[in-house]
């Protein structure tokens, strides 16, 4: 029942290893859910409406910017947040606007475990 | 109306036929000299003198009214067309301008006006009535007053034109007594007349005697002016001189009419003066036919004419010159003939012949000099390195110098005079370059250049650089002419130099995008070893035993400093390539430096060093820059001031050392630079010797990168230090405003 009570996120990210250290690092938190590409993560986005998503901005399919303007432009997810993950620190510095929190790949576990506890009270 | 015959008439009849002759006549020779106003003045006559006879013929006084009025038309003109012949005839014609005309046509005008209407104003007449001389009625007139000021009008204009015409007479001296004679006849017939009329001493006392005495002026007028042919142009002094001169002279007029000659050409020409004159000269020149059919239609000539005489052959210099009027109006030629002795015919041969001479003399040294330039350019082309050809319009070689030859490949000329130049061409350039030449032959180009390869004799491609000039003659292209040289090497040079900064280009270029793609790429199994090490730390798969933490520790360590390279790596290709720019926004320092206090403090706290950061009282609350990269400057300078500062502090000031510029100094109390090494601590790679140590080693990049964001920022970086003392670096920057503020 206590497993039930915590709130889902989202990893969207194609190395399959930085995709379990996220879900790791934040599963004490957090139910967690993968998918690989952006095109999956539209699809399971509609069908979860997670409370968190960490976002690969480098992405195959539909790309990180393409899911998170979804998220951004759909009343159902007005109360979801966005982790962004990318390893531009160009692109790093012109996306802090748009998603809640932008780190710059090697993200670092403490840092993130402690952003996503931040942000999903 | 009626009319009544009386015998009275019959002299004013015939007066009226020799006044119509003489304006006929005179009108159809009007281009004579006074001819045109003679002919005007007959005509006012003839109306006089028309009136005069139905004046006298009418029977009723009202007609005898009539006639007599209208014949004030002739009146009223007679003495003005009296006064326009006489300053026509004394060669005044130049005063006769438009407003003398009128202005002197005034009083005869109103006199016809007032005529015409005197039965109302009185003023010509003042009463008319019918008067009986025995069986004849006239009308007896009282005169107006205007009849008197046409009166005296009229004897002012015959009086100046009488004195002018007796001031003629006198001057010219060439004209023939009867001829003057004539002339003082028609002056003097208007005032003999009228002074028998006024003493009464007329067969017809009643009967108005002036135009008859007009009639004869008009008449002898006529006479004088056309009865010879000698008058058709203004009589030419004749005096002692040209019948004494030894010249010959003879006039023609403009139909070439003899007008005069005089004695010495008589002679020359053997004829008597009395015979020739007024003879045409084909006539008179029978014998020097030949001469007379080469000057027909010559005005204007001087040469020497050869004339055989029987066995005699005489030579003679001739003269040609027009004969003008006063008005420049060709009238005749005078013709003046030289005989030529031996002696002035040996002088004038002697001076033929030197001029021949020196003609002769002169074309020589021209022709000398001309084969001397002539040699000398010839020289320069032949000698030139450069080729030199000429084509005609079509393109076809019509020369070649050696050079043209050499270059090409051929061993004499032959080969390429008549040749085409496109021929020589490389085959995939012919097109080009023919539409090059077309156009400057269309366009008249006077030069041009071009590049093209050629085909040598031995099928070798050598590349032509050309200046070629359209050849103008008369502003039509005759040809073209080119110059140009062998240009194949410096091509080679120009391609492999190319090819090489292409090449440099290239790689520079693949460099920064290699940096840049493999400092991406690694970031993610970054991410994996950093993250799965994070996590082992963590126990996040089962607890470790001592060492396998300290093994952890030592993977993430080595993580982090390959983290750091990457990163380092990835600014310093951005910056080589030119692709990192700056975001420049407004900033608060003070929150800059808080940035730096929260990231930094921690680590230098670690260390057991002091912190501390300070601004200026004088710095502007508000700077423009980039503050990520200003970040990124303090963070690598401080992080190198905590890494090499054991004891101490490390100290972060913001200062403005000019109200242009504000500076950011990061001192610490470490190791110090030695000062050979101040050099080229900003070079990236190098770091200074043996300061390498497990704690502190970095990319080698850092301080290149600081220095080349400060260089991009527009400032500069300068450090201060010495062994053991510390280290000072100081950052100068502008301090500037957004663009368009």
């Amino acid at each position: 029942m206590e497993t039930m009570t915590k709130p889902l996120a989202l990893v969207v990210e194609d190395d399959p290893h930085l995709s379990q250290i996220f879900m790791i690092t934040i599963s004490e938190m957090f139910e967690t859910e993968a998918v690989a590409n952006g095109t999956q993560a539209i699809a399971r986005l509609s069908e979860t409406a997670p409370s968190l998503v960490i976002l690969d901005i480098n992405l195959p399919g539909a790309s990180g910017m393409e899911v998170l303007h979804f998220i951004r432009t759909d009343a159902r997810f007005a109360s979801t947040r966005v982790i962004l993950a990318t390893a531009d620190s160009r692109k790093a510095d012109e996306l802090e606007d748009k998603a809640d929190i932008v780190l710059l790949k090697p993200i670092s576990i403490t840092q993130l475990r402690e952003f996503a506890s931040r942000l999903v009270v | 109306m009626t009319f009544e015959y009386t015998p009275y008439i019959l002299p004013l009849i015939a007066a009226e036929l020799v006044i119509v002759s003489v304006a006929f006549y005179s009108w159809r020779h009007r281009s004579t000299n006074g001819a045109l106003a003679l002919s005007l003045m007959s005509i006012s006559i003839f109306i006089w003198v028309f009136g005069n006879i139905f004046e006298i013929t009418g029977v009723e006084l009202e007609t005898k009214y009539f006639w007599g009025v209208f014949k004030y038309i002739g009146v009223a003109f007679t003495p003005y067309g009296w006064l326009i012949f006489s300053i026509t005839y004394s060669d005044r014609a130049k005063i006769l301008t438009r407003r003398f005309l009128i202005l002197t046509a005034v009083i005869p005008t109103i006199t016809v006006l007032l005529a015409l209407t005197t039965k109302w104003n009185r003023l010509i007449w003042s009463e008319y009535h019918l008067d009986q001389q025995g069986d004849y009625f006239s009308i007896g007139v009282s005169y107006g007053f205007w009849f008197w000021v046409h009166f005296a009008y009229s004897y002012l204009l015959l009086l100046s034109g009488a004195v002018l015409l007796i001031r003629v007479l006198w001057r010219r001296q060439g004209m023939y007594r009867w001829q003057v004679v004539a002339m003082l006849i028609a002056v003097l017939a208007p005032w003999i007349g009228n002074i028998l009329y006024f003493t009464g001493n007329t067969p017809f006392p009643f009967l108005d005697f002036t135009p008859f005495t007009f009639t004869i002026t008009v008449t002898a007028v006529a006479w004088a002016i056309f009865g010879f042919r000698l008058v058709d142009i203004t009589p030419i002094a004749r005096d002692h001189v040209v019948d004494s001169m030894r010249e010959g002279m003879i006039v023609l007029d403009e139909r070439g009419y003899i007008l005069d000659i005089n004695s010495a050409a008589a002679r020359m020409i053997d004829v008597p003066i009395a015979s020739v004159i007024g003879k045409t000269a084909e006539v008179v020149f029978r014998p020097w036919s030949h001469v007379v059919e080469r000057f027909r239609d010559v005005m204007e000539a001087k040469d020497q004419i050869t004339v055989r005489e029987g066995e005699e052959e005489r030579s003679y210099e001739v003269r040609l010159s027009p004969l003008k009027s006063a008005e420049g109006q060709f009238m005749g030629r005078v013709i003046m003939l030289r005989a030529m002795d031996e002696e002035a015919l040996q002088q004038e041969r002697d001076l033929l012949e030197r001029r021949v001479q020196q003609e002769l003399a002169e074309r020589l040294h021209t022709q000398v000099l001309l084969r001397e330039s002539e040699e000398r350019f010839r020289q320069i082309v032949e000698n030139a390195n450069d080729f030199i050809y000429r084509t005609d319009v079509n393109g076809n070689f019509t020369y070649v110098n050696p050079s043209t030859l050499k270059i090409m490949g051929f061993a004499s000329e032959q080969e390429l005079l008549g040749r085409h130049y496109l021929e020589l061409a490389a085959p995939e350039y012919r097109h080009k370059l023919k539409r090059v030449y077309e156009h400057q032959f269309l366009r008249k180009t006077k030069s041009t250049y071009y590049e093209f390869p050629a085909v040598t004799a031995d099928q070798e491609i050598v590349w032509l650089g050309q200046n070629v000039q359209l050849i103008l003659d008369d502003g039509q292209a005759v040809g073209f002419q080119a110059v140009g040289r062998d240009i194949t090497e410096l091509k080679q040079a120009q391609e492999a130099l190319a090819l090489s900064r292409d090449q440099a280009l290239g790689a520079s270029r693949f460099k920064s995008q290699l940096l840049s793609r493999v400092s991406h790429e690694l970031r993610t199994p970054l991410g994996g070893i950093l993250g799965y090490a994070e996590l082992l730390q963590y126990n996040a798969f089962g607890s470790l035993t001592e060492k396998q933490h300290s093994i952890v520790d030592n993977i993430i360590e080595s993580t982090n400093y390959l983290t750091v390279i990457v990163n380092d790596l990835l600014d310093e290709s951005q910056i080589e390539s030119r692709s990192l720019s700056l975001h420049n926004e407004y900033f608060n320092p003070a929150e800059l430096l808080e940035k730096i206090r929260n990231t930094m403090s921690m680590l230098a706290n670690k260390k057991g060093l002091a912190f501390h950061t300070e601004i200026a009282p004088d710095l502007p609350a508000e700077l423009y820059g980039d503050m990520n990269r200003l970040q990124q400057i303090l963070i690598n300078l401080v992080g190198n001031s905590i890494k090499f500062t054991k004891t101490g502090e490390v100290r972060i000031n913001l200062k403005r050392p000019a109200p242009a510029l504000w500076s950011m100094e990061v001192r610490d109390t470490g190791v110090g630079i030695p000062v050979s090494d101040q050099q080229n601590i900003f070079e990236p790679f190098r770091q200074v010797s043996n300061s390498i140590t497990r704690e502190n080693r970095g990319s080698g990049l850092g301080l290149a990168i600081t220095k080349q964001l400060v260089e991009l920022m527009g400032g500069k970086i300068k450090v201060e230090s010495s062994a053991e003392a510390g280290s000072l670096f100081t950052i100068t920057l502008p301090i500037t405003n957004a663009p368009g503020e």
